[in-house]
């Protein structure tokens, strides 16, 4: 029963990619399902722009830094609300959740007003700070409740046996919150990924990622080039996810 | 371990002491214009809005600037309200020219935002409605009635905005700008308004006929998105802009329109305030309104141009193409940019409030 | 308070040249260290500069006022959208967290591991599609002569294509796709933290398997649950580009009347409207706390 259920759940989540894959080999400048005639000219048109192809190479470097960034800090956060005793704990956790709840328009505004004075704004550190930003807060929410479940017995019983607290924190708490550490860099990595207003207020003539050439295209076209464009994001990002399950795997 | 945490803290201290004394000045009126930025500093920062409007103005006026004056462009997309806004607000302003909205630009020049342009130094040739104080034309586009060519034809499309509010002629969906800007102007020449009498709008009668076809208008936010809904069959027809069409429909989209009673917006150029090389921005606008320039442009991409001579140097063909010929212009009108900078923020609301209700 | 901190900041270096204890609460250098980092960071960054944005929901031109607070709380364009906003929002979230929580239990109740990484990977398949395309994917679905038309004309379960898109159903559907995968990761982190001993005890005892979960798995779930929805409610407060691409004009949302206002120098009522959305959800905050106390710590 719920297998049944899980299958048509996936089925319905993959539809989207199901559907736009076909689109990158269509003939048409227009989505259309079925795909009727067969063509490769999306493809040309992709390779033929480079700003396609360093948009995408720069979001993916800008998403690894900024997710790895974020997860550090967000967990930091998240463990600070969690073993620490001190005054204004929830105000405490309103700052760190309030770069998901202020829109996106006035974070772009805000950190624009920190940047600029500092000749942060298009540059590379730039964006990177402000993606990490972006991604602290959904560390910090999953962390937290990660750390929720934690056992604390159990790091009480590693620290009676020798080990100091930073050492039962890495051989008790982490490996116990592992999932929930491994979401947190994907809900970063794909946050920052994502992102296009904030980026457009920090970014510049030499920062442009892949979703900003896309947003900023659509003022003028919308064609298929989008389809090759997601089919290549999960042609690459699958490979990531894949070669991370064989490292697991074998490092068992 | 510990001796990165001294390293980072020191970053910190840094970061927060600059941008605490940073932060103190937000209030764009006392930032009074220093010209301490004169003299040749050889470089231009330009923004336009991206895509192949962005290809077609580097090819046409960007390489060849460069090439004569030796001055390096550094060409930054999009354009953005509000990031102009803001650079303007905290006095770190980095761009020299930017493409945008003639009416967003005369409002934002009345609200002091903008240099004034120096029309000695830009010695125009552009038209004269498209040449304010603050803001400068550059290319037009028109809004105009576009359709499913699998749906209609030529003959039998929307021939005028009261074809295109008529829903028992046309039934079907009709994909409309979510802006008020050309949209009341549609709807009062649909309600019967003489072209030379629309403004100042009457916004009462201007809603109360787009109110008749409300529950059959899908609304479209970005340029790109009725040829699409056209093609998609999500809508039949279309108030939608010209140039886009008109690409869709040569890359082979089932689109097509016509320009009766086209509403021509101007895009113009702004210099923002306190911009840094503010003498090349004046010298690059004076380059890019010239016909030669305004015409290769043109030529790359479909958009009319606001210098007539360049106008002249178009074949017959592209002005037809364009809706520039002297007999559709008989049947087309410019949009009202000063009547747009001054209503444009409460017509909005209101349309906005419309819109919700 | 820059200052303050700096200096609170630098004390704690010198503290943590003590030699590490075998206790937690010796520790002061390193555990203050991994607060104040964190909060320096967002502080540094953000707050500042939010805090004279919002200022200007307060400031006019002359002087101190209420006006900004006024109109979003009386006009009813205002309460509209925000209305809007927020229902959407809920739909979505509960619409997450049904759809989400059944996988995510099958995928850490499952036997063999291979089980748990199909049904995460297949969930997660659309999560690398850019939001940008998967809006677009949506529209081929959804539109006219879309598959889900073709498909309910083909079943002859209609016989007229159905306008789907440009409703808020449309926007709540790819919304719920966006953040399904968020919803879905967190529970099951969360759900593989709840001691799986503890449930089979309870069948052990006799519960059958029904009242073990009802019992034992489903009450240990709820802070995670309040924890991820939360997370998920947030997240499509601020929702900007799908209803800017999938909306009916009339049920617009906050984030996109705030970047109008912001396009046309209305920054004092943006921020009053931001400083809305944020009332709101510390308020929801509270609320949680004060029935299931706080989620985010554990209960001894």
């Amino acid at each position: 029963m719920l297998y049944v259920y899980c299958i048509l759940l996936i089925i319905i989540m993959i539809l989207p990619a199901l559907v736009i894959i076909p689109q990158a080999f269509t003939s048409l400048n227009y989505f259309q399902f079925p795909v009727e005639e067969y063509s490769t000219k999306w493809f040309d048109k992709f390779f033929a722009n480079e700003q396609w192809i360093v948009g995408l190479e720069r979001s993916l470097i800008i998403a690894v830094i900024s997710a790895l960034v974020a997860t550090a800090l967000g967990t930091m956060a998240a463990l600070a609300m969690n073993k620490l005793e001190f005054k204004g704990k929830s105000i405490f956790m309103s700052i760190m959740i309030s770069p998901m709840v202020v829109p996106v328009v006035v974070v772009g505004v805000a950190l624009y007003t920190t940047f600029a004075p500092i000749g942060l704004t298009n540059s590379f550190v730039g964006l990177v700070l402000a993606h990490t930003l972006l991604g602290i807060p959904m560390v910090f929410v999953t962390m937290m409740s990660g750390f929720a479940n934690v056992n604390e017995n159990l790091e009480l019983a590693a620290m009676s046996m020798g080990s100091t607290p930073i050492g039962a924190f890495f051989k008790v708490t982490l490996p116990t919150v592992r999932s929930s550490l491994v979401s947190s860099i994907l809900f970063a990595f794909v946050t920052s990924l994502d992102e296009v207003v904030v980026t457009t207020f920090v970014s510049g003539a030499n920062t442009k990622t892949l979703t900003m050439v896309m947003w900023e295209n659509m003022r003028t076209t919308i064609d298929p080039t989008l389809a090759v464009v997601a089919l290549f994001m999960i042609i690459l990002t699958m490979g990531m996810y894949i070669i991370k399950e064989i490292v697991e795997t074998k490092s068992k | 371990m510990k001796r990165k945490y001294v390293k980072m803290m020191a970053a910190f201290m840094a970061v927060t002491m600059v941008s605490a004394m940073a932060c103190s000045c937000s209030d764009p009126s006392s930032s009074d214009s220093t010209d301490s930025e004169s003299g040749d500093t050889g470089k231009l920062v330009f923004v336009n809005w991206g895509g192949t409007n962005t290809d077609a103005r580097i090819a046409s006026a960007v390489e060849p600037f460069e090439e004569l004056t030796g001055i390096e462009v550094t060409v930054v997309t999009p354009s953005d309200y509000a990031k102009l806004i803001s650079m303007v607000e905290n006095n770190t302003t980095e761009w020299d020219i930017m493409n945008c909205d003639l009416y967003w630009g005369a409002y934002a020049g009345e609200q002091g935002y903008l240099e004034a342009i120096d029309y000695d130094v830009v010695t125009t040739r552009i038209d004269e409605e498209a040449q304010l104080e603050y803001v400068m034309g550059a290319e037009t586009y028109t809004s105009v009635i576009a359709w499913n060519t699998t749906k209609y034809d030529e003959s039998t499309a929307p021939q005028s905005w009261e074809d295109f509010f008529d829903t028992e002629k046309y039934p079907g969906k009709r994909a409309v700008w979510q802006y008020p800007v050309t949209v009341l102007e549609a709807a009062l020449l649909a309600d019967g308004v003489p072209m030379d009498e629309l403004y100042p709008l009457d916004l009462d009668r201007a809603f109360a006929k787009l109110d008749t076809i409300k529950d059959s208008i899908v609304w479209w936010t970005k340029g790109a998105e009725p040829s699409q809904m056209l093609a998609t069959g999500e809508a039949d027809i279309a108030l939608a802009w010209s140039g886009r069409i008109a690409t869709a429909r040569d890359e082979g989209s089932p689109v097509d329109m016509n320009y009766n009673e086209g509403i021509i917006i101007a895009a113009g150029w702004v210099i923002p305030k306190n911009a840094p090389n503010k003498e090349n921005a004046m010298k690059f606008l004076e380059f890019i309104s010239e016909a030669e320039q305004q015409h290769g442009f043109s030529e790359l991409i479909p958009y009319g141009s606001t210098n007539p001579e360049a106008v002249a140097l178009m074949s017959d063909e592209m002005k037809v193409e364009l809706g520039q010929s002297e007999e559709q212009l008989e049947n087309e009108m410019y949009l009202d940019s000063s009547y747009w900078a001054e209503y444009l923020p409460e017509v909005e609301e209101r349309f906005n409030a419309w819109l919700v209700s | 308070m820059s200052k303050e901190n700096i200096k609170s900041f630098s004390g704690d270096i010198n503290a943590h040249g003590v030699p590490a204890s075998h206790r937690i609460a010796k520790a002061t250098g390193l555990k203050w260290v991994i607060m104040l980092l964190p909060l320096l960071f967002v502080v540094v960054s953000l707050i500042i500069s939010l805090l004279g944005i919002l200022k200007r929901s307060f400031v006019g031109t002359d002087g101190f006022t209420l006006d900004y607070y006024v109109k979003i709380l009386t006009e009813p364009l205002y309460t509209t959208v925000l209305l809007n906003t927020l229902k959407t929002a809920v739909i979505v979230t509960i619409a997450c967290l049904l759809l989400a929580y059944p996988a995510a239990y099958l995928s850490v109740r499952a036997k063999k591991p291979i089980v748990r990484r199909l049904i995460t990977g297949g969930i997660l398949i659309p999560y690398w599609m850019s939001m940008l395309v998967r809006i677009f994917a949506w529209q081929i679905i959804m539109q006219t002569n879309g598959v889900l038309n073709q498909l309910l004309m083909f079943f002859h379960i209609t016989d007229e294509p159905i306008q789907f898109l440009y409703t808020t159903g449309a926007v709540c559907v790819s919304m719920t796709h966006i953040l399904l995968p968020y919803m879905f990761l967190s529970l099951q982190s969360n759900m593989e933290g709840i001691d799986e001993n503890l449930s089979t005890a309870a069948l052990v005892m006799g519960a059958r398997p029904a009242r073990g979960f009802v019992d034992v798995f489903l009450p240990l779930s709820v802070p995670g649950i309040f924890a991820d929805s939360l997370m998920v409610f947030v997240l499509s407060l601020g929702f900007y580009i799908a209803p800017a691409l999938l909306d009916g004009a009339n049920n617009q949302m906050m984030s996109n009347l705030i970047e109008q206002n912001m396009n046309s120098f209305n920054t004092n009522l943006a921020a009053a409207m931001s400083f809305e959305l944020l009332v709101i959800v510390f308020v929801i905050l509270g609320i949680a706390f004060k029935f299931v106390g706080n989620i985010f710590v554990p209960k001894r």
